[in-house]
């Protein structure tokens, strides 16, 4: 079946999406809300029911009384959108995980490519062990 | 303005609503709000009072019970009737000092949300010490987790997230993680038990109460700190009910959100508050928002100085907009404070937080904010959009409710059982599993994740020796040593003498350390109180606490109740009294740790062995049903003690370690384990033949937890140790130290490095 991949965010006030949402307004970046998830990618034949169980038994990736489980559409991230990954995740690994951080500006508009990079670069990712899908 | 037409709903549908709701309120509380206040209570006064007559705040259940236990005492300052009790230090320099502590559980959202229940628990304990005028400088974690065996894994995740929720909070607010214990057992595995105590200095004459100053009609309320949000709602009355796993939806209200961050910086700010008042010799209020919220922090605060409240929630800085009032007014949003203060000073404040220390720039709309005043009329009143929300009498409110329950005693262990122990297992197999067993290894692997030295002031951190050791004073050589305690093992068997026991091995730990002991405090972890059987553990251990107390002499000033603690079908934990010692040590030089510190030293046990295996490990380990727990001789005890700090103060003691789970073998072999790193090597153990020390079977004598200290004594000082000693018929010589690394017991020796083998390397998967 493919990849597939599930977003679990916390569905209580996230701290550290707000201290980076303020790190990035100070480094200029003009972002208005911060969204954080782990990006869980799953490369195999179970189905997506199956695989959301799987998730949401193990409690090392879930909490039902913290987190929201949602099945993402896209192996791709959305506008606005940034997957990290450590570089020295296995690329073939049942399951990879991955951050995704989503920008968006004043008028809730996900952020533009540039800005983006430049939080990339400036904040969400360190090249020396971690690498930015766009 | 919504309300609740109390008066017009038979007791079955009230039930419902007060359901659907969201209310733990009973029907005939509900009916007696309505009957007092003579009309249709509005919601907001109803999620007032759910949370202000919940069992966590208004200990209804076990208030009379309370009363029994001793709180005075030559060392007390303050007993248990603010946010925490203080005891008295010593003088330095002209001063007196006093050491601010209090003891709370956060057992219920730990074990929903393990690393943010358990955070948070460290963050609520921190305030209670913090508002007291205090700098807060250590903590400590007793902690009960279920069943952790890999195949648990529900339970090792619960396990992991307290423990990585203390380090990550704690670590960030930079105190140090002094002491703790940690037991396992499946009992635990619905409802883990997450209890902490926060330790503050302060100077006598400079304590902060938690009530507005007898002049402070018109006083204003500052709230600071983190903006309000709906996190926390509900959190009294969820920490009163039993848990139910299932109720995921419901529970994740009573989810409170740690910001270790902010939290270090309104430490920082209330600090320099402090001197800002001392300077200017101010008398002020202050408090920590926990349970209840904005409401019971300004309603307890204003009561307790015999005033009254009114507040304008519009005034709170929210981090949402278009939170319901009640929200607003009974959250538990984390990370904030009140304080009642004179209104000439109270821009000087708000200037601190929000511009010297800069909350607002530390996480969303924190900052500090005039929410209200302390009133003469004796009401407290809530408005919010122009509207009066909440008007009733402060008194009904925060006043005496009281629920008397029927208590049905614990049964009486049954007698102690013989056991033909020599065939069952071979001595050297049960050593090595009792070295292995959960609530015996090395805890190492845990408190590892915490720092314990952070600001440099920790004189003997955790493991170490049986309590933890703080100077907190630079320039002085007042220090004060803290142990918590209780054997869950025991609490199953015998809730009364659990509690002895609990008392017994806080106080015989800090005594092991060389120190004085000046008070205690208790939290009581046990089921619900509407069961006759477990309500009656309570009764009993309530008992054995208050028992064991004045018998050694101590008082207790500060303590937390914390019932429900039982999974949905209604299955209780073991009776868990967990009490923390808090000792004075005049010249911390003087401390003793438990490493042997060298070859040819005499081993002496101070302290009589028992036939008695109950609630031991060894029972465990053999399935013994044994209930006979050892009984505790407190008159023998207290000669002890004052025997072995008068050996501490003339410098006998090479090393001194106390007898609990696992026995005098266990004992033994910590003591040459913990000399490892400083000795590169270990120092060993040639133990003397039962006749010269023991008149117990080999198994009790060696397996037994009847209590006791092991010390290690010099060569040299013998003689003045043994004259010392005088006529105290439990002080025998049981052992020398050897430069072998072994541990020798008649035809049986143990290479060290084996038995360390066993004992290091249990915990280390769980927490990694």
């Amino acid at each position: 079946m493919g990849e597939r991949a599930f977003a679990v965010a916390l569905k209580i006030p996230d701290n550290e999406a707000y201290t980076a949402m303020r790190a990035l307004q100070r480094l200029g970046i003009a972002v208005a809300h911060v969204r954080r998830a782990d990006v869980l990618v799953f490369n195999g034949d179970e189905g997506n029911e199956t695989l959301r169980e799987r998730i949401e038994r193990d409690e090392t990736l879930f909490n039902p009384n913290k987190h929201r489980l949602e099945r993402l559409a896209s192996m791709q991230p959305r506008a606005g959108e940034v997957w990290i990954e450590m570089l020295d995740a296995p690329r073939s690994a049942p399951m990879r995980r991955l951050v995704s951080w989503r920008l968006f500006g004043g008028a809730d508009e996900p952020l533009g490519g540039d800005e983006l990079d430049a939080a990339c670069v400036r904040l969400l990712c360190n090249p020396a062990i971690e690498r930015a899908i766009r | 303005m919504r309300d609740l037409a109390v008066a017009e709903l038979d007791d079955e549908t009230l039930r419902a609503r007060a359901d659907a709701l969201g209310l733990a309120l009973r029907v005939d509380e509900l009916r007696g709000i309505a009957d007092r206040l003579g009309r249709a209570p509005s919601l907001v006064e109803l999620y007032a009072f759910d949370a202000q007559w919940s069992e966590h705040c208004s200990y209804k259940s076990s208030r009379a019970l309370l009363s029994h236990l001793p709180t005075k005492g030559a060392d007390v300052v303050l007993g248990p009737a603010e946010d925490a009790g203080i005891l008295h230090l010593g003088e330095h320099e002209g001063e007196r000092y006093g050491i601010v502590i209090a003891h709370e559980s956060h057992n219920h959202p730990s074990q929903v949300v393990p690393f943010e229940g358990a955070a948070t628990g460290i963050g609520g304990i921190v305030r209670d010490v913090l508002c007291m005028g205090a700098e807060v400088v250590a903590v400590a974690d007793p902690l009960r987790f279920g069943n952790v065996d890999p195949a648990r894994p529900h339970q090792r995740a619960v396990a992991r997230g307290v423990v990585d929720g203390i380090a990550a909070y704690g670590n960030a607010i930079g105190v140090p993680n002094l002491a703790g214990d940690c037991y396992f057992d499946p009992e635990f595995d619905d409802n883990v038990l997450v209890n902490v105590v926060a330790l503050g200095l302060v100077k006598e004459s400079q304590i902060i109460h938690s009530r507005v100053p007898k002049h402070g009609a018109d006083f204003v309320l500052l709230l600071v700190g983190k903006a309000t949000d709906a996190s926390g709602f509900g959190g009294a009355s969820f920490s009163s009910v039993a848990l139910d796993a299932r109720e995921t939806e419901s529970n994740k209200g009573a989810v409170q959100v740690p910001d270790p961050f902010l939290k270090n910086v309104i430490m920082r700010a209330s600090y320099r508050v402090f001197s800002m008042l001392r300077a200017r010799g101010i008398e002020v209020g202050f408090k920590d928002l926990g349970a209840g919220g904005i409401m019971g922090c300004s309603a307890e605060l204003c009561s307790a100085g015999g005033f009254g409240a009114e507040l304008d929630l519009d005034t709170v800085n929210v981090a949402v907009d278009h939170l319901l009032p009640e929200v607003i007014a009974v959250g538990e949003t984390q990370e904030r404070l009140l304080w009642a203060l004179p209104e000439e000073i109270v821009d000087e404040v708000e200037r601190i937080y929000n511009e010297e220390f800069s909350l607002p720039q530390v996480a969303q709309n924190a900052r500090a904010v005039r929410i209200g005043r302390a009133t003469a009329a004796q009401r407290y009143q809530l408005r919010h959009r122009g509207e009066l929300v909440m008007d009733v009498p402060i008194d009904f409110l925060t006043g005496t409710v009281r629920d008397t329950l029927p208590a049905q005693p614990p049964a009486p262990p049954r007698e102690r059982r013989e056991h033909d122990l020599a065939c069952e297992r071979t001595l050297d197999d049960v050593l090595h599993a009792t070295l292995a067993h959960r609530d015996v290894c090395s805890r190492a692997p845990l408190f590892r994740h915490y720092d314990a030295v952070v600001r440099g002031r920790t004189v003997i951190p955790r493991g170490e020796a049986d309590a933890g050791v703080l100077a907190p004073i630079r320039g002085s050589q007042l220090a004060f040593a803290l142990s918590v305690d209780g054997n869950p093992r025991i609490g199953r068997i015998d809730p009364e003498r659990a509690a002895e026991h609990a008392v017994y091995e806080a106080v015989r730990n800090v005594v092991a350390v060389g120190a004085e002991p000046i008070g205690l405090t208790d939290c009581l972890n046990y089921g619900s109180p509407r069961d006759a059987r477990q309500f009656g553990e309570l009764v009993a251990g309530i008992d054995g606490l208050a028992r064991s107390a004045r018998a050694l002499g101590l008082a207790y000033v500060s303590g937390n109740v914390s019932l429900y603690n039982a999974a949905s079908d209604g299955h209780a934990i073991p009776a868990s009294p967990i009490v923390a010692c808090l000792g004075r040590l005049t010249d911390v030089s003087q401390c003793v740790t438990l490493a042997l510190k060298e070859v040819g030293s005499r081993l002496y046990l101070v302290g009589e062995t028992q036939r008695a295996l109950g609630g031991s490990v060894l029972a465990a380990l053999l399935s013994l049903r044994d209930e006979g727990v050892p009984a505790i001789d407190f008159e023998r005890v207290l000669a002890e003690h004052r025997f072995l700090l008068a050996a501490a103060r003339a410098g006998l003691l090479r090393s001194a370690h106390d007898i609990s789970d696992g026995g005098l073998l266990v004992t033994l072999a910590e003591m040459s384990f913990a000399c490892y790193p400083a000795q590169r090597a270990a120092i060993g153990i040639e133990l003397d033949g039962l006749a010269g020390w023991s008149n117990v079977g080999r198994y009790e004598s060696l397996f037994g937890e009847w209590g006791g200290i092991v010390v290690e004594v010099a060569e040299r000082d013998v003689d003045r140790f043994e004259e010392l000693a005088g006529a105290l018929e439990s002080v025998r010589e049981i052992g020398t130290t050897i430069p072998q690394p072994i541990l020798a017991f008649d035809d049986d020796a143990w290479e060290i490095d084996d038995l360390h083998r066993s004992w290091s390397r249990p915990l280390q998967e769980l927490f990694p």
